[in-house]
């Protein structure tokens, strides 16, 4: 999967636009991320348009079904939850919560992983050694296992909970650079910028990271919509985002006693969560296909 | 998860200092006590079960309950709704508390107290385990032994605290000698079940069972059933169903889902919300009583802000307990704490006391007099998956706190966690919601959780803490309520937490049985009838 | 082939050693066992004699040690909770677990198989559209939504199917279509991009060019080579659902192994969480070993000394 990166750049900039243009070539790219965008805008501006504050309670109003009816105690338009809170503003206020652990928790084990792979892929040896040991002990261990620990060792909060996912998260990105490196470490180009005698560090930065990030791109841009869904699955086990954050994961599962008895609590929470993978899912793909020039077209459809 | 048991931290260390007066004056009121105290059998309503259900015999039922039972081995475990309410159809114990919450005589007829410190049971002659070992009075005090051994490792071994031997007088009759007054003992002892000493000490009693109960064991699945069958001859009524099975059912909403489907016959801890769904299926009945486990907020008075008093009293009028439940026990039978922790099952519940009312003036009028700042952040602890809707509740508390200008925030954490701030660090947030119960339903016990010096009171107050000294020190029942009305008055006054209501005990049965949970959280199959 | 699974052994070896060691001193950090154990309202002096009695009172190494001792002897322990050999508590889950991931991954792989080679071969067909919505909606739905939904179509309202419990084959039907969801959908999604990357594979060219039929290089060559990252995929997500169908188990009340093991957390029962971990341990690393034997099967080219 690596980049050949100069021709295909050539041919793409002799048109104006060409990603957008790569983007719009593709129906589901083009929803992927029209529905990113419209998450990043509502986690960016959308707090100021709720029509509530998403934590204040009305206990005489919970459990209230939709309503359009104008007027601060009837407009629900996603109803109100156990606690008399509007939905459709923790709905809105809850997209920040779910994007920053999307994200976060990517790029921290993105980092990590980025890390200890190409170095075990670099220098081999028992540096090699060590980390896929390492990486083997966390393959065998059951995650939820982990997770339970660690959060009952540090406690419930957002920031363990990034901890705790992207603890576990890094290790399939220290496979994939680490195997990258492998590969692109005999390829003539860095040979020879070792024997001409380049350090360690500027052979890492200048050859060997340009080449691999795609494919680390790629991977984590598939991998967020995973982590939304397990940060969701911890809030089942009692795990997730401490009350009363608007979380879609805790919603979803605070909601789901409700759910014959008042749908509205765990559907839209739910709906937005699948939403979000969804475009993530849908932009992956694409950034995947944009960015290997053999593909090229070849999702296209 | 936390059955709330019998002991007292204190009470081996008060016995050895008791005065001589104390001691006369104990002796003086077993003499009265004596006589009285004599419980006949012939009570009405002892059998256990009525005949009209005796005729359907051959049916059985299937009951969900929230977990599993963790272990077959009485005097490994205090959960009363699992591990014990199975045990209890396998294995018999001295006495038995019926649905009326009043005790009932069972492997023993006769019980007094025949001195201060001896408990004497008279015992049936006819009991008899499968195997032909005798269930008599060396039975059960090799039982007791196995309890006080401390290779035995038994965790009811608090329960026996103040116990310093049983002794077998002849074959039916056992005596407790304890090292102080214990007047809550019967009741304890309807929690206490009796192995074979033979067949246990050559078997495993946690994963096998051979008993005098009406029940006995046919397979324990772990995780997904026991199964039990009707002994063919039991000493006792002859129970109304059949066979019967335990599943464990962790999910809420499978529980209902499975009830609906018609997998199961009866369920416990279902959601509030629910119980309109299922009436209205004419399939079930869903209801709720208030249970004896009382929830509310502790505060930690050893340190500020709350060791200040009127504080504690201005969040007792802030905190509108009305409008909680019907919030969340909408059409529920449930009523606010009476100012105190003691619900009326308990002996020494205090009807005189009224609750705080909702008064946010008078809450914030409390608080400047206090000299509290006008906005106060504190810590609130929340224990996760432990109690009915805390999360729930914990949430509209801290709301409506917010009102008076107590920033709550709440800290959620699992419950092993919570439990280990609470006693070995000993570092409780200023508020943490709990609730609590006493299984033997005695002031001497749930109240002792408050006492000064105890662990787990994180409350300092001499007058109710030589009160409670004083009630423990005589069996007179009308003296002990007398000292026990003074102390859940001072309780009221000082607020050592936050009064909130009796938890309900919800639950579900389908219209061919009749049912109904108990406030003690027993669930006996021998306590259901087919309907109709 | 004998140096391979040797360098395996050893290999292994440290990766439990590393679990058990990571696992016992985490553990140790969530705080005291015994307050768990005991009757809420015991006091300190019996905690601390009960703590005593079950040796927790000593020092982290030396229990450390011990355990390590007891262990070697094929001793894991009694569980806190159930006073039962740790170790027989979690072997009597096995089963049921197994019977549900291994069940739940064949149906999958049968499914998702199907799937993505539809959606790949038959590029811009209706199929395709079908195949990769279907796939991306069961990538990103909950699984405990998707469960307790069905639970409520299937046996509360329709009363077609037992809502929970462990029994004969309607009793798996929705765990299994509950677990099997996400990784149909992911199997169908990676074999259907995997199949696409192969065609410009110059072998499957050189093929192509060689004159062998369609189907020939199909499955000849383009198939055997897109299944190593499906199978790399099947390996992972086996190992996962092995220990981490809790929630799962949870809705159906299934009595497996990761509802165990959420207990035995929650209940502070160290030895039972330890021999869990083991058990799993093992299992997830037998279950790697299948995958890169596999490998070798499909792909001439991968020899077993260098497999990662």
């Amino acid at each position: 999967m690596g980049l050949a990166g100069a021709e295909a750049g050539v041919l793409r900039r002799r048109r104006r636009f060409p990603v957008l243009r790569a983007i719009l070539h593709s129906r589901p790219a083009t929803v992927g991320w029209l529905l990113l965008i419209a998450f990043v805008l509502m986690a960016a501006i959308g707090p100021s348009l709720a029509p509530h504050d998403p934590t204040q309670q009305q206990l005489l109003l919970r459990l209230r079904a939709p309503s359009f009816r104008l007027g601060a105690d009837h407009f629900h338009p996603m109803g109100t939850d156990q606690l008399g809170r509007d939905i459709f503003s923790r709905v809105i206020y809850g997209s920040r919560i779910s994007l920053l652990i999307g994200f976060t928790v990517v790029i921290s084990g993105g980092v990590i992983g980025c890390g200890v792979g190409i170095a075990a892929g670099y220098f081999r040896g028992w540096v090699e050694r060590i980390a896929m040991r390492v990486v083997d002990i966390y393959l065998a261990f059951p995650f939820i296992l982990l997770a339970l620990i660690v959060i009952a060792v540090l406690g419930a909060s957002l920031t363990n909970l990034i901890l705790v996912l992207a603890f576990t998260g890094w290790v399939n990105y220290a496979r994939v650079a680490r195997g990258e490196v492998l590969s692109l470490r005999e390829r003539e180009y860095v040979v020879a910028a070792r024997v001409m005698g380049a350090r360690s560090g500027r052979i890492l930065v200048r050859h060997l990271l340009p080449n691999i990030m795609p494919t680390i791109i790629v991977l984590a841009s598939l991998q967020i919509g995973g982590v939304v869904i397990q940060a969701g699955a911890l809030s089942f086990l009692g795990l997730g985002v401490p009350p009363p954050t608007p979380d879609w994961g805790r919603m979803l599962a605070e909601g789901r006693d409700y759910m014959a008895t008042a749908w509205w609590l765990a559907t839209f929470p739910g709906l937005a969560l699948v939403l979000l993978v969804l475009s993530v899912n849908l932009v992956g793909d694409w950034l995947r296909d944009y960015l290997d020039p053999q593909r090229q077209g070849g999702g296209g459809s | 998860m936390s059955t709330p048991t019998q002991n007292d931290p204190n009470r081996l260390a008060r016995s050895r200092s008791i005065s001589r007066r104390h001691l006369l004056r104990r002796a003086a009121a077993a003499g009265v006590v004596a006589p009285s105290a004599l419980v006949s059998v012939t009570r009405p309503g002892v059998g256990l079960i009525t005949a009209a259900a005796q005729a359907q015999s051959a049916s059985k039922v299937s009951i969900a309950l929230s977990t599993d039972i963790n272990t077959l081995d009485p005097h490994q475990t205090a959960t009363v709704g699992t591990d014990l309410s199975v045990i209890s159809h396998l294995y018999t114990s001295l006495v038995l508390r019926g649905p009326d919450l009043k005790l009932q005589p069972a492997l023993a007829t006769l019980w007094q107290a025949t001195s201060a410190t001896t408990w004497t049971f008279k015992l049936r002659d006819d009991v008899v385990f499968p195997d032909g070992e005798k269930l008599d009075a060396s039975a059960v005090k090799w039982n007791v032994d196995r309890v006080l051994n401390p290779a035995s490792k038994a965790r009811i071994r608090s329960w026996f605290d103040l116990v310093k031997e049983a002794r077998a007088v002849d074959a039916t009759t056992v005596e407790f000698i304890t090292s102080a007054p214990y007047p809550a003992l019967v009741d304890q002892l309807s929690m206490f079940f009796l192995l074979a000493p033979k067949w246990a000490s050559q078997h495993q009693p946690a994963s096998e069972a051979m008993g005098t109960g009406p029940y006995d064991i046919v397979e324990w699945v772990k995780d997904d059933h026991v199964s039990l069958k009707a002994k063919t001859t039991y000493w006792g009524t002859k129970p109304p169903f059949q066979s019967a099975t335990f599943h464990a059912v962790p999910e809420v909403s499978s529980r209902v889902s499975g009830l609906l489907a018609g997998d199961y016959d009866v369920v416990t801890g279902i959601n509030p919300t629910d119980i309109k769904r299922i009436t209205d299926s004419k399939h079930a009945t869903a209801g709720a009583v208030a249970s004896a486990r009382t929830a509310m907020v502790k505060f930690n008075t050893l340190k500020a802000p709350f060791a200040n008093q009127q504080l504690r009293q201005a969040l007792n009028y802030a905190v509108d307990k009305q409008g909680l439940i019907e919030a969340f026990f909408p059409g529920l039978d449930v009523q606010p704490s009476q100012g105190q922790v003691l619900t009326p099952a308990y002996f020494g519940y205090n009807s005189a006391l009224k609750p705080y009312p909702f008064d946010v003036a008078k809450a914030k009028d409390l608080m400047k007099s206090a000299g509290a700042p006008d906005s106060i952040d504190v810590e609130f602890d929340l224990p996760t998956g432990t109690y009915l809707l805390a999360e729930e509740i914990t949430q509209a508390i801290a709301g409506g706190l917010a009102e008076v200008g107590v920033n709550a925030k709440v800290s959620a954490m699992p419950f092993s966690t919570y439990m280990n701030k609470y006693l070995p660090q000993r570092n409780l947030a200023p508020m943490a919601y709990i609730t609590q119960a006493w299984p033997t339903l005695d002031a001497d016990g749930l109240l002792t959780l408050f006492e000064s010096g105890n662990q787990y009171a994180y409350w300092d107050d001499a007058q109710f803490s030589k009160l409670l000294e004083q009630a423990r020190s005589t069996l007179d029942a009308k003296q002990r309520l007398a000292l026990y009305q003074q102390a859940t008055a001072v309780m009221r006054e000082a607020a050592p937490v936050i009064f909130l209501f009796p938890q309900p005990a919800t639950y579900a049965v389908v219209n061919t049985i009749s049912w109904k949970a108990r406030p003690d959280d027993w669930v006996r199959v021998w306590e259901m009838k087919p309907a109709g | 082939m004998r140096g391979f699974l040797l360098t395996r052994l050893l290999e292994s070896v440290v990766t439990v050693w590393g679990v058990v060691t990571i696992v016992f001193f985490a553990l140790r950090l969530t705080g005291d066992p015994v307050l768990l154990m005991v009757p809420f309202g015991t006091p300190p002096d019996q905690i601390a004699q009960l703590r005593h009695a079950l040796g927790f009172d000593r020092p982290l190494l030396v229990q450390y040690v011990d355990y390590w001792g007891h262990l070697l002897r094929g001793d894991f322990g009694d569980s806190l909770r159930f006073n039962q050999p740790a170790l027989s508590l979690v072997l009597e889950r096995l089963p049921a677990t197994a019977e549900l991931a291994l069940l739940s991954m064949l149906v999958a792989v049968i499914i998702g198989g199907i799937a993505g080679t539809v959606a790949a071969t038959r590029q811009g067909s209706v199929f395709e559209l079908i195949a990769m919505v279907g796939a991306l909606i069961g990538q990103a739905t909950p699984v405990f939504w998707l469960g307790i939904m069905l639970v409520l179509i299937f046996a509360a309202d329709l009363h077609w199917l037992p809502s929970g419990g462990r029994g004969g084959l309607s009793h798996l039907i929705l765990p299994v279509i509950t677990l099997a969801a996400f990784s149909t959908a992911s199997i169908s999604r990676l074999l259907r991009s995997s199949l696409l990357d192969m065609r410009t594979q110059d072998y499957v060219r050189t093929a192509r060019a060689k004159g062998l039929s369609e189907q020939q290089v199909f499955f000849g060559h383009e198939l055997r080579g897109a299944l190593i990252p499906v199978v790399t995929i099947v390996g992972i997500q086996t190992g996962q659902l092995l220990g981490g169908a809790v929630i799962t188990e949870t809705i159906f009340a299934w009595p497996g192994v990761g509802r165990l093991i959420v207990q035995a957390i929650n209940n502070q029962d160290f030895p039972l969480v330890q021999a869990a971990a083991i058990v799993l341990a093992i299992t997830i690393i037998g279950v790697n070993l299948l995958v890169d034997l596999t490998y070798v099967v499909l792909d001439p080219r991968i020899r077993l000394d260098r497999t990662a």
